[in-house]
């Protein structure tokens, strides 16, 4: 397109119109994300649309009480990737979210290509196990989920009758399985990131995982419609397609989420640097095309329904949603008119969103604002992986004076912290002997302080610098480290940050207020999660490809 | 208990069976991950931790056990103090050096007229030498330069590429005490690693690591049980 050039050459000016890291990586900002079009459940659905991905049911062995085995097949151009599903009849009395569960409505593993009947029985011997059991580098991901026992039932029950469910209980719930974890890369010996690194259908963050979860919400509306017709046999119907897409998945999600943000700066850099990328090449743009401004409505008017449909019992969550449908209906009256005369209409409308909104309101206007320009941006979730290895090398050489340089540039914030006010240490991470679970205690009130895990960053780059005092600028790091084995952590940290602006939370993860909810939305949001709904400040639920397509719907695309 | 447990420090637990009937084939996560709890939970500090993960996981994916190398050292000592006289580097106390202090220590040298690619430099005596190859491999590809490692009864190549010979390093693995001069040399051919491990893990190294591991720990309270879970019941 010619327009294209024009349009390469109009926005050439897009540094000036970032947000620095100093006003993204807040967690009160990162805590009201919402996902966008560089999600990734939504880039993993454009590449399957755009590649014709071919999908199939090859198995399906589930009996009268919803017990057995099925196959969902996954046929790009290059590979088959097939979700292998076991369905349990699990008492209520052992039906628990958390990670320390032992038995689950139905388990699940991403098997890497087609399996055979003996791999299925190698399956069936391990994945209903779960963490107990062993998979192996023929496998990319393990996962299981448990029922939404109300809304479960009554679709069964409603569709036994030969009636659809009732659209306000499928709305309040919103997904029939929720998965409470699923694990990828390398765990409980699946495959490696590195085996799967150089193919391209999976090399965005997280592609097994969505196609994984993508499969499982199939697996769910096929197991109720089966369990449906063994109930009601010639009376029983079937969902109705608006029905059956207004079903998501579901996630519940404990602390366990909370540090991986953390503990991999290289990637949460990477991925921020994609969507603030995106957002200054759209305010950028000196007009707004009527069809933009057009899609720009839609875009608002599915996040009014979507903030209409969102409901949470917990206060803080019930503040925020107050805040975001009260700016929603703002960003809709202040549309009335907009574009205006003038250029940058994109960038106006952001500066006015960023004196107006809320933060909720504000992060939800970063994603409507991109909805329309996939052309402009999509092609950035192609820089949103990261080689983590590469990073991890210390660079010796470097000078202390170099290093005091580096620390006043990018960790001002954190030698800002008081940490003599016990506020400023309230809380410490650790991990429970009992239940091997990572938790966030009372540093002043509870034991086990002395064994905390390094995610207090701000706190060990303060006590690098300090130990910094009086050495001599010309040397270089690698002696310091020799004689200070304690501060390597912090140094191959503030290494790493030294090039990536945004691969710390410039916030202090130790203070008496912090909510470890907001570094898992942010996480959430980039998987594409939405209806964020918090149980407690440290445990959430999600939902995941709510009014999105089911594979069996790209394959009606493909063949018309 | 009667299983041996490790646990992920951003997931859930990893449960090993206690007594498998063959050893077992960990993925490259798995063995950085519990090798890196594992040594801080024998004392070291977080950022050597994360060194030796590293380096059991980069022999692992070379066919070399180095988890159970690195469960040796550890269980005879996790900390150590370099001195380092004109070019001679030895343990301050004249106790042996540790290969993950030591092996960070010569990769952070790695671009400095102190660091072997340099000059050559002698070492006094190191225990489980095989645990410096990761880093000497890391180090070497970073500055393109090959490196000399000869001991008593030995030498091998790390080329200039860092993807060692397997078997010029298998006859380091058998090492478990030594001297070495490291040198500066001349580049050999080499070739890659799979990705992916290939040296599997007996039962007693895992039971042993996840001993160690589980050092880091913190023993349950009430207060810690009751912030753990969400506040109502799932079954809804």
């Amino acid at each position: 397109m010619t327009d294209s050039t024009l349009l390469c050459g109009q926005v050439s000016d897009v540094a000036a119109f970032r947000r620095s890291p100093d006003q993204v990586m807040r967690l009160a900002r990162m805590g009201s994300a919402h996902p966008t079009r560089l999600s990734f459940l939504r880039q993993m659905l454009r590449r399957m649309q755009a590649e014709a991905w071919h999908f199939d049911r090859p198995v399906w062995q589930i009996d009268a009480k919803g017990v057995g085995r099925a196959v969902y097949r996954a046929t790009g151009p290059a590979r088959t990737y097939s979700l292998v599903a076991f369905a349990h009849d699990l008492p209520d009395d052992m039906r628990s979210d958390r990670v320390i569960a032992t038995a689950w409505d139905a388990t699940f593993a991403m098997f890497d290509g087609d399996p055979t009947e003996a791999d299925l029985d190698r399956l069936a011997a391990n994945v209903p196990l779960q963490e107990a059991g062993r998979i192996s580098v023929c496998e990319l991901a393990l996962s299981r989920a448990n029922r939404s026992v109300r809304l479960f039932g009554h679709v069964v029950d409603r569709l036994s009758k030969g009636q659809q469910p009732d659209p306000a209980e499928v709305a309040s719930v919103g997904y029939l399985m929720r998965t409470t974890a699923v694990y990828g890369a390398g765990k409980f010996g699946a495959a490696d990131r590195d085996v799967i690194a150089d193919r391209e259908e999976v090399s965005a963050p997280f592609q097994v995982e969505m196609l994984t979860v993508w499969h499982i919400r199939a697996f769910c509306a096929d197991l109720v419609e089966h369990l449906a017709a063994v109930k009601g046999g010639a009376q029983a119907v079937r969902l109705d397609p608006a029905t059956r897409r207004a079903l998501g998945v579901g996630n519940s999600t404990g602390l366990g989420m909370a540090p991986f943000l953390v503990r991999h700066p290289v990637l949460l850099n990477n991925w921020m640097m994609a969507r603030e990328e995106a957002l200054a090449r759209v305010r950028a743009q000196p007009e707004a095309d009527a069809q933009d401004v057009t899609a720009l409505y839609l875009a608002l008017q599915g996040f009014i329904a979507n903030a209409a449909l969102w409901h949470s019992s917990h206060p803080i969550q019930i503040t925020k949603l107050a805040d975001l449908r009260a700016d929603l209906n703002c960003i809709h009256a202040r549309l009335n008119g907009w574009p205006e005369a003038g250029t940058h209409p994109w960038n106006t409308l952001w500066l006015w969103g960023e004196t107006t909104l809320s933060l909720e309101g504000q992060e939800a206007l970063l994603a409507l604002m991109l909805e329309p320009h996939g052309d402009l941006i999509d092609g950035l979730g192609g820089c949103m992986s990261a080689d983590e290895v590469q990073s991890q090398r210390i660079d010796g050489a470097m000078t202390i004076a170099a290093l005091r340089r580096i620390l006043q540039q990018n960790y001002y914030w954190a030698l800002a912290i008081d940490f003599t006010d016990p506020v400023n240490t309230a809380r410490f991470w650790y991990v429970s002997e009992e239940k091997l679970e990572p938790r966030l205690g009372e540093r002043h009130d509870e034991p086990g302080a002395d064994l905390e895990q390094p995610l207090c960053i701000a706190r060990l780059v303060q006590a690098l610098h300090a130990a910094l005092t009086g050495l001599d600028d010309t040397d270089p790091v690698a002696e310091f480290l020799m004689q200070h084995p304690e501060h390597r952590f912090a140094l191959r940290r503030v290494q790493i940050m030294s090039r990536r602006p945004f691969a710390e939370v410039r916030d202090n993860l130790i203070a008496a207020d912090v909510l470890p909810i907001d570094l898992m939305r942010c996480k959430l949001a980039f998987f594409g999660a939405s209806r964020f709904d918090p149980r407690s400040d440290k445990w959430v639920r999600i939902s995941l490809f709510q009014d999105m397509p089911y594979p069996e719907d790209f394959n009606t695309k493909t063949t018309l | 208990m009667t299983q041996a447990e490790a646990h992920h420090t951003t997931y859930s637990a990893t449960f090993y069976p206690a007594k498998p009937a063959a050893p077992t084939l960990l993925s490259l996560n798995e063995i950085e991950t519990l090798c890196l709890k594992a040594a801080r939970g024998a004392g070291m500090s977080w950022g050597l931790a994360e060194e030796a993960g590293f380096a059991a996981g980069w022999l692992a994916a070379w066919g070399i056990d180095g988890a159970a190398a690195l469960l040796i050292q550890l269980q005879n000592s996790a900390r150590c103090a370099i001195d380092v006289h004109e070019r001679h580097w030895t343990e301050t106390n004249g106790a042996k050096l540790c290969p993950i202090q030591l092996g960070a220590t010569l990769g952070d040298h790695a671009a400095l007229a102190a660091g072997p690619w340099s000059a050559p430099i002698t070492i006094g005596a190191v225990s489980q030498p095989i645990l410096l190859v990761p880093f000497l491999a890391r180090a070497a590809k970073a500055c393109a330069r090959p490196l000399s490692l000869t001991w008593p009864g030995g030498s091998l190549v790390i080329p200039a590429s860092g993807d060692v010979d397997a078997a010029a390093i298998t006859a380091l693995s058998r090492v478990e005490l030594t001297m070495l001069t490291f040198s500066p040399t001349f580049d050999v051919p080499s070739r890659k690693a799979t990705g992916s491990t290939t040296a599997p893990i007996s039962a007693a190294t895992l039971a042993n690591l996840n001993i160690l591991a589980l050092r880091t720990t913190v023993p349950a309270s009430d207060a810690s049980r009751r912030g753990a879970g969400a506040a109502a019941s799932d079954n809804d």
